[in-house]
C-alpha cells in the first residue's frame, strides 16, 4: 500500500461520508491495515539492537544506544518503503549477472611461504596463530 | 515405560581431491603448521573463492551411491559465525539447495536388511584446526592451524531411522564402506577425514512424535559412537524415568570416563544467518554429467558382496566381511582370478591375512604377501606340494620376507614327502620306539593313534603327507 | 604546461618520440604531491621509491628500443582498498592500517605487466562505505576545485588527486557510485564497468554483488585506455566474466548520429539542484544538435533501488567484513577471551558508519527478517533491472545526472546519514542493475563547481558508452583545471 496512512483514513472516511463503502467494510479494512502496519512498522527496541550488535560481535556503550536505536529506525523506516513494491511472482537477483558453473580443475597450486602467511599477524607462536582462550559467544 | 531410541547422524567425510574446495593449496594430511595456506583460505581481504570441480564431481558420486536425487540446480551459501578456527568468521556452505538430497543406505543387523534414509548431501569448506596447550577449558590461550581450513567436505545428514547404538554403527561402517568404494574420501577417523554427530532421543515405545534430542560430539571411533549413544540413551532414560526432561543441548562423549557431558555453552540461539555467496555463482548439473559419474561408479559393496554369493559361493557371512572393504575385495577378486578357490582364498584373507595385517597395524593394500603371492601357494597347497600346517609356516614368511612361496618351500625344504618309502621308514622307527602306544592301540584305545601319527610329523617336521602317515600307520598295526 | 597536467595518450606519445623519460614524469608528479598533497589529502601512501624504480624500469626498455604499453611509465594512483603486494593497504580503516598485503590485485597484476608507475594508494571512505572520504579513519580529502568542500567518495582520494594532478589517473571502486560521484565532483571522468568486466580479485570487498573497479582519468580518452588494461576474464574471480575484453580505443569515434537517448524522468525529480538539472537538460541538447535523438522514459522502481541497497550492501558487507576479527591478520584488540578479543578489536577498529552498516546488514540477514528484508530487496532489485532491460530495448545510452547536486561542503551533511545517502540516489540503480555508467563533467554552477552528467547502458555495452562520452567530449568545453582554491 503506497499511500501513507493519514491520508488513506480520511480518504476512507470522506468515501463513507458519500456512501461509497458500508461502514462494515470500512472497519474492516481499517483493522486490516492497522495489523498489517503493526507488522510492518515495529520499531527495534534497544535490546533488539544490542542483540544484532552482539551476534555482529560490536560493543555498543550505554551512552550510545539510544541514538544508535534512534538512527538504525530513522534508516529501516526508509527500507520499509521496500513494502510498497508488489513482489509477488518475482524471483530475487542475488547475481547481477546470469553466470553459472564456474569451476576450476582440481589442480595444486604453490601456497605462501608460512613467513609470508604470518607476516599480519598480532600474535603469532612457533608457526601458529595465537588467540586467547576459546570461551562459546 | 518402554522408551524407544531415535538416532539421526551427521557424517562429515573430507573428499580426497589434490587441492582445496575454493583454491589451489594441498589438501595433504600431516604438513607442518600453516604451510598449506594461500589468500584465499586464510580469507585475507579481497581474496575470492573458485569451486573445485573434481570436489562437485566427488559430491554427485557419492549421492549416487548412496541412491540419493542430485539437484539440478544447486547453490552455495554463508553461514556465518565467530570462531577462530573460521578465518573469514564464515563457512562457505550449502543451506537449501545442497548437491544431493533424499537417498538411503541399506544396514543389516542381526541377520536382518534395514533401510537408512539420506536427508541430504551438501558440499562444504572444512574449518581450520585449534590446538591447546591444555583442555579446551583450561588454557588461558589457544594455537589456529589453517592447514585445514578449506579441505573439501560432504555433510552426510541421515534421516531419524535409526533405532539403535548397534544399528547406528552399523551405518557408519556401510557408509565408511560405500564412501570408500567410490573413492571419494580416505575415511580415516584417527586424521579427521571422517567425522560423526549423532542427534539422539527417546520417546514412548510406538510414539508418533519426536522426544527432545541432545547434540552428541567427539566420537573419535565408531566403537565410540557406539558406545556414546548406548551412554546417552540411559542418561535419558534415567532422566525420563525420574521424572525429568530432556535439555536440548550439545553433549561431549568423554572416552576416558566412559559417560556424556553437557557442553553447558551459553544457551544464546545461533543465527548463522545463510545468505547466498555472491562470490560464487551457481551450479547446473546437467543429466548427462550425473549419467556420466553413474557409469563411473564402480561395483558398490552391496552388488559385490550378492556376487560373491551368488557367483562364488561363499557364505553370507564370509561375502559381507570379504566386501566390507574395497581394497579387501579387491584383494580377494586379484587371487581368485589367479586359482578358482573362493572358500580357500577367503579363509586365508578372513583368518592369517587379517590376523597378520592388525598385528602390524597395516592395511591389506600394503601386505607384502602380494595377491600373486597367495594364489601361488593355495596352488602349492592344493596340488599336495606342501600340507595346511606348513603352508601357515609358509605364509607368515611370505609376510616377513616378501619372498615367493615356492621359493620359501625350495628353501627351506617344506616339500611335503610323498613317497612311501620314505614315509614308511620313519612310521616303521616310530612303532619300534613306542610300544606301549602300540600296544594301546591294539587293546582297543583308538585314540593312541593320534599319538603315534604326532610323533611320524615331528620326525618328517610336518612335511608328511598325513592322510599317507594315517593309512601306513594302520597297515603295520 | 608542466609535465604532470597532459593526460596519458599524450604523455606516451611523448614517452615514445623520447620528448621526456619516465623518471622525469615520475619526479614531476611526486614534486606536485609534495607540494599539493597536504592540502588536498589524497594519498594515504605515496610509493616514491617504487615509482622511480618503476620508471627507470620503463627507461630502460625505451632505451632498449622495446615496444612500450600505452600505459608504461604513466604516473598512476591507486585506491587505498585494492591489494599491493609489499604496500600498505589499508581501506582507510583504523583495523587495516598496518595490513600488508602478501598478494596483488588481478589489476595490479596487470598493470605491473604494462609498467604503470605507481604514485601512490588513496584516501577512501573507510571500505568504501561514503561518499565524501569523511568516513576515513585518517583523514578527510578535500575537493581540488574547493579545499573546504568534499571530493566525493568513496573514492574521493583518486578522483581527487586525478583533478589536481598528483597522478595522471587512478583506480577507484564503486558499489553505489563510488567512482562517478567522486569523479562528478572533482570534474573528471568516472567509469563503473559492467559487473563482472573487470576482476575483483583483490578489491577489499564492501558489497561483492556490487563492486566493481574502474577508471577515473582527465579525459575520455584516457578512460578507453585503463579499461583495456585492466579488464578481461579473471579465473580467480568466479563472478569475471568469460569472454575477452574488446579494444575499447576503437570506439574513441566522434559520432552519435541517430543515437537513441532515454531521459529516465524519475532521475529529475525531488530534491535536484536546478543548476545540475540545466547542466545535464543541456548536455544532452550538445548530443542532440550531434545527431542523437532524446526522450523521456520511465523506469518506475528507480524510488526503491535506494532502500533494496541499503539491505543487498550491509547485509553482504555484514559477512565480508566478519573476517576483521583480529586473528591471523589486522589490528588486535585486548581481550581475556576470544570474544572479549573480538568485541574490542571490532569496536575500536572500524568507524561509525561501518559499525552502522554492519549491524543494519545483520539484521537484515537475521533470523525471522530475512524474507522481509534481504529477499524481499532481492526481489526488488529484479524488478529495478527489468526497467533498465525494457528502456534499452528502446534506448542505446540513459542519461542522469550523477549526484543530485555539485560537491557540498566538509561537515555538512555529516550528521544525518540518510541525507549522505541521498548523494547516491542517481547511481545506486546502475550497480543493482549490474550495468555500466560513465560520469563526465558537463558544466560548471555559478560557484564553480564541477557538474557531473552520467551515461548508461546496457551490460558490456562500454563501448557504445565511451563513443557517447567521447563525442560530447569533442563537441564541448567541459574540461578544465580546478581552480585549487584555498592552497
Amino acid at each position: 500500500m503506497a499511500m501513507p496512512p493519514a491520508r488513506l483514513v480520511v480518504l476512507l472516511v470522506q468515501s463513507t461520508l458519500h456512501g461509497h463503502f458500508s461502514s462494515g467494510i470500512i472497519i474492516f479494512i481499517m483493522v486490516k491495515y492497522v495489523l498489517l502496519r503493526k507488522v510492518k512498522r515495529m520499531k527495534l527496541t534497544r535490546e533488539d539492537v544490542l542483540n544484532v550488535a552482539l551476534l555482529s560481535r560490536l560493543e555498543i556503550r550505554d551512552d550510545e544506544i539510544e541514538n544508535v536505536t534512534r538512527q538504525f529506525n530513522d534508516i529501516m523506516q526508509h527500507v520499509d518503503r521496500l513494502n510498497q513494491v508488489n513482489t509477488e511472482n518475482v524471483r530475487p537477483t542475488a547475481h547481477a549477472l546470469p553466470v553459472c558453473n564456474v569451476l576450476r580443475p582440481d589442480v595444486r597450486q604453490t601456497s605462501l611461504p608460512r613467513e609470508k602467511a604470518m607476516a599480519n599477524a598480532p600474535l603469532a607462536e612457533d608457526g601458529f596463530f595465537r588467540v586467547p582462550k576459546i570461551v562459546e559467544g | 515405560m518402554k522408551y524407544e531410541i531415535v538416532i539421526g547422524l551427521e557424517v562429515h567425510a573430507e573428499l580426497k581431491t589434490n587441492s582445496k574446495i575454493f583454491c589451489g593449496c594441498s589438501t595433504h594430511f600431516g604438513a607442518e603448521q600453516n604451510t598449506n595456506v594461500c589468500p584465499v583460505c586464510l580469507g585475507l581481504p579481497g581474496s575470492l573463492p573458485v569451486l573445485n570441480q573434481r570436489a562437485v564431481e566427488f559430491a554427485i558420486r557419492a549421492g549416487l551411491a548412496l541412491n540419493c536425487e542430485i539437484a539440478e540446480f544447486s547453490k552455495f551459501d554463508r553461514k556465518n559465525y565467530y570462531y577462530p578456527d573460521l578465518p573469514k568468521d564464515y563457512q562457505i556452505s550449502q543451506y537449501d539447495l545442497p548437491v544431493c538430497k533424499n537417498g538411503y543406505l541399506d544396514i543389516e543387523v542381526n541377520g536382518e536388511t534395514k533401510r537408512i534414509g539420506i536427508t541430504r548431501i551438501h558440499l562444504e569448506e572444512d574449518a581450520g584446526k585449534l590446538v591447546h596447550p591444555q583442555t579446551i577449558t583450561t588454557s588461558n590461550y589457544a594455537y589456529v592451524d589453517y592447514n585445514r581450513t578449506g579441505v573439501p567436505l560432504v555433510e552426510i545428514v541421515s534421516e531419524p531411522d535409526i533405532r539403535t547404538p548397534e544399528e547406528a554403527r552399523a551405518y557408519l561402517t556401510k557408509l565408511r564402506s560405500i564412501l570408500e568404494y567410490c573413492d571419494v574420501s580416505d575415511c580415516k577417523m584417527e586424521e579427521g577425514s571422517l567425522r560423526c554427530d549423532a542427534n539422539i532421543s527417546l520417546r514412548p515405545a510406538g510414539a508418533d512424535y519426536f522426544g527432545t534430542k541432545a547434540e552428541l560430539k567427539n566420537m573419535n571411533s565408531f566403537k565410540a559412537v557406539q558406545k556414546g549413544l548406548e551412554y546417552e540413551a540411559m542418561r535419558q532414560e534415567d532422566v525420563l524415568a525420574d521424572g525429568g526432561a530432556i535439555r536440548q543441548e550439545t553433549r561431549t562423549w568423554d572416552e576416558a570416563r566412559g559417560v556424556t557431558l553437557s557442553m553447558r555453552s551459553k544457551e544464546q540461539a545461533h543465527d548463522y544467518r545463510y545468505f547466498p555467496d555472491p562470490d560464487l555463482v551457481p551450479l547446473l548439473i546437467s543429466r548427462e554429467q550425473v549419467e556420466e559419474v553413474r557409469t563411473s561408479l564402480p561395483e558398490l559393496p552391496d552388488a559385490r558382496k550378492d556376487r560373491l554369493v551368488e557367483q562364488d559361493g561363499l557364505s553370507s557371512y564370509d561375502a559381507e566381511v570379504i566386501t566390507a572393504s574395497r581394497a579387501v575385495a579387491d584383494y580377494y577378486d586379484a587371487v581368485k582370478k589367479l586359482v578358482d578357490d573362493p572358500k580357500t582364498i577367503a579363509n586365508w584373507i578372513m583368518g592369517d591375512m587379517m590376523k597378520q595385517l592388525n598385528t602390524r597395524g597395516l592395511s591389506i593394500t600394503a601386505s607384502p604377501v602380494t595377491p600373486v603371492h597367495l594364489a601361488e601357494m593355495i596352488q602349492l597347497l592344493n596340488k599336495g606340494t606342501i600340507s595346511g600346517k606348513i603352508a601357515k609356516n609358509v605364509f607368515e614368511e611370505m609376510f616377513v620376507s616378501g619372498k615367493k612361496p615356492a621359493e620359501i618351500v625350495k628353501e627351506q625344504g617344506l616339500v611335503q614327502i610323498s613317497d612311501e618309502s620314505a614315509i614308511i621308514a620313519i612310521v616303521e622307527q616310530v612303532i619300534a620306539a613306542n610300544p606301549q602306544s602300540v600296544a594301546d592301540f591294539r587293546a582297543g584305545k583308538e585314540k593312541a593313534i593320534g599319538f603315534l601319527v604326532g610323533q611320524v610329523m615331528k620326525q618328517s617336521k610336518g612335511r608328511a603327507n598325513p592322510e599317507m602317515v594315517n593309512k601306513l600307520l594302520k597297515e603295520r598295526l | 604546461m608542466k609535465l604532470y597536467e597532459y593526460t596519458a595518450h599524450q604523455l606516451h606519445t611523448m614517452l615514445t618520440e623520447k620528448k621526456v623519460s619516465a623518471r622525469e614524469l615520475a619526479e614531476s608528479t611526486l614534486q606536485r604531491v609534495r607540494n599539493l598533497d597536504e592540502n588536498i589529502k589524497g594519498y594515504v601512501t605515496v610509493t616514491a621509491e617504487q615509482a622511480l624504480a618503476q620508471a627507470k624500469a620503463v627507461d630502460e626498455k625505451i632505451a632498449r628500443g622495446e615496444e612500450i604499453a600505452p600505459l608504461a611509465g604513466i604516473p598512476m594512483a591507486i585506491k587505498d582498498n585494492i591489494c599491493t603486494t609489499g604496500i600498505k593497504t589499508t581501506c582507510s580503516s583504523k583495523i587495516l592500517a598496518n595490513f600488508v598485503p602478501p598478494y596483488d590485485a588481478t589489476v595490479m597484476q596487470k598493470l605491473q605487466a604494462a609498467d604503470g608507475v605507481l604514485i601512490g594508494k588513496t584516501n577512501l571512505d573507510e571500505f568504501a562505505m561514503g561518499s565524501s572520504t569523511e568516513n576515513s579513519a585518517f583523514f578527510t580529502t578535500s575537493n581540488p576545485w574547493d579545499l573546504e568542500r568534499v571530493p566525493g567518495g568513496s573514492s574521493g582520494g583518486s578522483a581527487a588527486v586525478v583533478a589536481a594532478d598528483e597522478a595522471v589517473w587512478a583506480l577507484g571502486s564503486d558499489t553505489g557510485g563510488s567512482i562517478r560521484q567522486p569523479a562528478a565532483y572533482c570534474g573528471v571522468v568516472g567509469l563503473k564497468p559492467t559487473y563482472g568486466r573487470v576482476s575483483r580479485y583483490g578489491l577489499i570487498a564492501y558489497a561483492s554483488s556490487l563492486d566493481q573497479i574502474g577508471p577515473l582519468t582527465k579525459d575520455v580518452t584516457d578512460c578507453a585506455f585503463v579499461l583495456k588494461a585492466i579488464s578481461g576474464h579473471d579465473p580467480k574471480d568466479s563472478t569475471s566474466v568469460n569472454s575477452a575484453a574488446p579494444d575499447y580505443t576503437k570506439a574513441l569515434v566522434n559520432d552519435v548520429k541517430g543515437l537513441r537517448i532515454g531521459v529516465p524522468r524519475e532521475f529529475f525529480v525531488a530534491g535536484m539542484d536546478e543548476e545540475v538539472r540545466a547542466a545535464v537538460m543541456a548536455g544532452i541538447e550538445a548530443l542532440v544538435r550531434q545527431g542523437a535523438v532524446a526522450e523521456e522514459v520511465s523506469l518506475p522502481h528507480t524510488d526503491y533501488a535506494m532502500p533494496a541497497y541499503y539491505v543487498i550492501a550491509p547485509a553482504e558487507a555484514s559477512s565480508n567484513l566478519a573476517r576483521y576479527d583480529g586473528v591471523s591478520y589486522g589490528y588486535r584488540g585486548e581481550g581475556d577471551d576470544i570474544v572479549a578479543m573480538y568485541k574490542r578489536t571490532r569496536t575500536e577498529g572500524f568507524g561509525a558508519e561501518v559499525k552502522r552498516r554492519i549491524l543494519l546488514g545483520t539484521y537484515a540477514l537475521s533470523s525471522g527478517y530475512y524474507d522481509a528484508y534481504y529477499l524481499k530487496a532481492l526481489k526488488v532489485r529484479t524488478l529495478v533491472k527489468q526497467d533498465y532491460d525494457r528502456a534499452f530495448e528502446k534506448y542505446d545510452v540513459l542519461i542522469t545526472p550523477t549526484a543530485p547536486s555539485a560537491a557540498f561542503k566538509i561537515g555538512e551533511k555529516s550528521a544525518d546519514p540518510i541525507e549522505l545517502y541521498l548523494q547516491d540516489v542517481c547511481t545506486i540503480p546502475i550497480n543493482l542493475a549490474g550495468i555500466p555508467g560513465i560520469s563526465l563533467p558537463c558544466g560548471y554552477t555559478r560557484s564553480g563547481l564541477p557538474i557531473g552528467m552520467q551515461i548508461i547502458g546496457q551490460a558490456f555495452s562500454e563501448e557504445t558508452l565511451l563513443r557517447v562520452a567521447y563525442t560530447f567530449e569533442q563537441n564541448t568545453d567541459f574540461r578544465r583545471k580546478p581552480s585549487l582554491k584555498g592552497v
